[in-house]
């Protein structure tokens, strides 16, 4: 179990140099138009956008590529059934079982807009630290309560894994094999107790420990939050392919 | 699109009403609850030949109310950021179908736990971590079945896969709530 937060943090391609906000709004609508569209062509055109985008971000290849197959698997699930559970002219037949064209169709326009809209935010997450993001929010005028508390449950999430692995290795070390009974579900509820209370309890002294550090309920940032002029690019080309994916689906 | 919108508006309105609970006093208690849901996702119990893995919603409605859109809403963006499940456009949605069923439980069995005997905290523990999950499945088959007549019979699968799910999920919910009344009944409170 690993959480980590970015793929490669560090690096000198333009993408790392963008404005957290920008990337933000451009991430959002691209996706939003991206699950809207209903043309092939468009995804095509968006899937091809994304690739020209992952090669300008200089993220590491293998482990881009290792998302991608989590990612997929739920997608792989989808084309077992889409193909044979949408009536059309037929494809091919396993059987009695007629796979469709339509099916086939609908199941690979699911494949590249998922894909598309999945690796965006592979780059958009590789590029970007989870710090400078809860800056951009705040900026971007969402609730601060909301904001520190996308900002808690990640520092505490890492904690959560940690102290999970913890409990399960003890559990290991005494010879706990899970099964289908009573016991393993008791043992497994008491570890997720366990859990919470510890976890609780060490949010509550991080907490302590940032008061005691001076924090006053906000996030204070060193890095000026000036638009420079590629944002503003980065900002004008995005919205000019957007507008070509929507002709697409229009016309 | 219908079923983003629909999704969208009421996450909002969820969280517009979660939010309003969140102070400085209990922030530690929510997130630490919200970050629960996020690794919930990521431990796996044995069911027979297969394994279903947590999702604890129905424990976080018990223990935060209305503050389980916020929390669910947080967890569902970073899953969506850090190991691509969902989306950013599904959150809406993905966030109304775990949190509402959170809030349900929250408000027909919060007052048996609390009050309770251990009987009544097991049987109330239970039910509440099964109907979240049930309410669950059903809001994202229909979610699934009214984006596209294509997606019907997906949709009954994964109803159906939700089964030894919620068996799973009442059981552990119930042992957990009662764990916590015990070993740490301010995490109950409030």
């Amino acid at each position: 179990m690993n959480l980590n937060d970015t793929i490669s943090e560090s690096g000198s391609s333009i993408l790392y140099r963008l404005d957290p906000r920008v990337k933000l709004i451009c991430v959002a609508a691209f996706s939003i138009v991206v699950a809207l569209s209903h043309q092939m062509s468009a995804l095509i055109f968006a899937v091809f956008l994304t690739s020209v985008v992952v090669i300008l971000s200089g993220v590491p290849a293998g482990k881009l590529l290792h998302r991608m197959i989590v990612a997929n698997v739920f997608i792989a699930v989808l084309w077992l059934f889409l193909p044979f559970t949408m009536t059309g002219s037929p494809l091919f037949s396993v059987g009695p079982i007629e796979a469709s064209k339509e099916g086939a169709r609908y199941a690979a326009m699911l494949t590249l807009r998922s894909n598309a809209i999945i690796l965006v935010m592979i780059v958009l997450m590789a590029t970007t630290s989870v710090t400078s993001i809860v800056h951009a929010l705040t900026r971007l005028r969402i609730p601060d309560s909301v904001v520190y508390l996308f900002f808690f449950t990640y520092r505490y999430a890492h904690e959560i894994v940690r102290e999970y692995t913890r409990i399960h290795n003890a559990m290991k070390i005494r010879c706990f094999t899970p099964g289908t009974n009573i016991h393993t579900y008791k043992s497994y509820a008491y570890l997720v107790g366990m859990l919470l209370v510890n976890s609780y309890e060490r949010g509550l002294r991080i907490r302590a420990a940032m008061i005691c550090r001076g924090f006053t309920g906000k996030f204070p940032s060193f890095d000026s939050p000036r638009i420079r002029h590629y944002d503003i690019v980065a900002m004008v080309v995005t919205a000019l392919t957007l507008a070509g994916m929507v002709m697409f689906n229009v016309g | 699109m219908p079923v983003l919108v629909t999704g969208f508006v009421c996450a909002a309105a969820g969280v517009a009403i979660g939010v309003k609970k969140i102070n400085a006093d209990n922030m530690p208690k929510i997130a630490v609850l919200s970050a629960a849901f996020f690794v919930a996702s990521l431990i796996h119990v044995p069911v027979g030949l297969a394994s279903v893995h947590l999702v604890l919603n129905g424990l976080i409605g018990i223990l935060l109310g209305w503050a389980a859109f916020p929390a669910i809403m947080v967890s569902l963006a970073l899953q969506a950021m850090l190991f691509q499940f969902g989306g950013i456009t599904t959150l809406g949605v993905n966030t109304f179908n775990m949190a509402f069923p959170a809030v349900v439980s929250f408000f027909l069995f919060r007052n048996m736990i609390m009050t309770g005997n251990k009987i009544k905290t097991i049987i109330a523990g239970c039910m509440g971590g099964i109907l979240a999950i049930a309410l669950s499945a059903v809001l994202v088959a229909l979610s699934l079945a009214y984006t596209d007549r294509a997606f019907f019979t997906p949709a009954m699968v994964i109803l159906a896969a939700h089964i030894p799910v919620m068996v799973v999920e009442g059981i552990i919910t119930s042992f957990c709530v009662v764990f916590l009344k015990t070993v740490k009944p301010e995490l109950m409170e409030g």
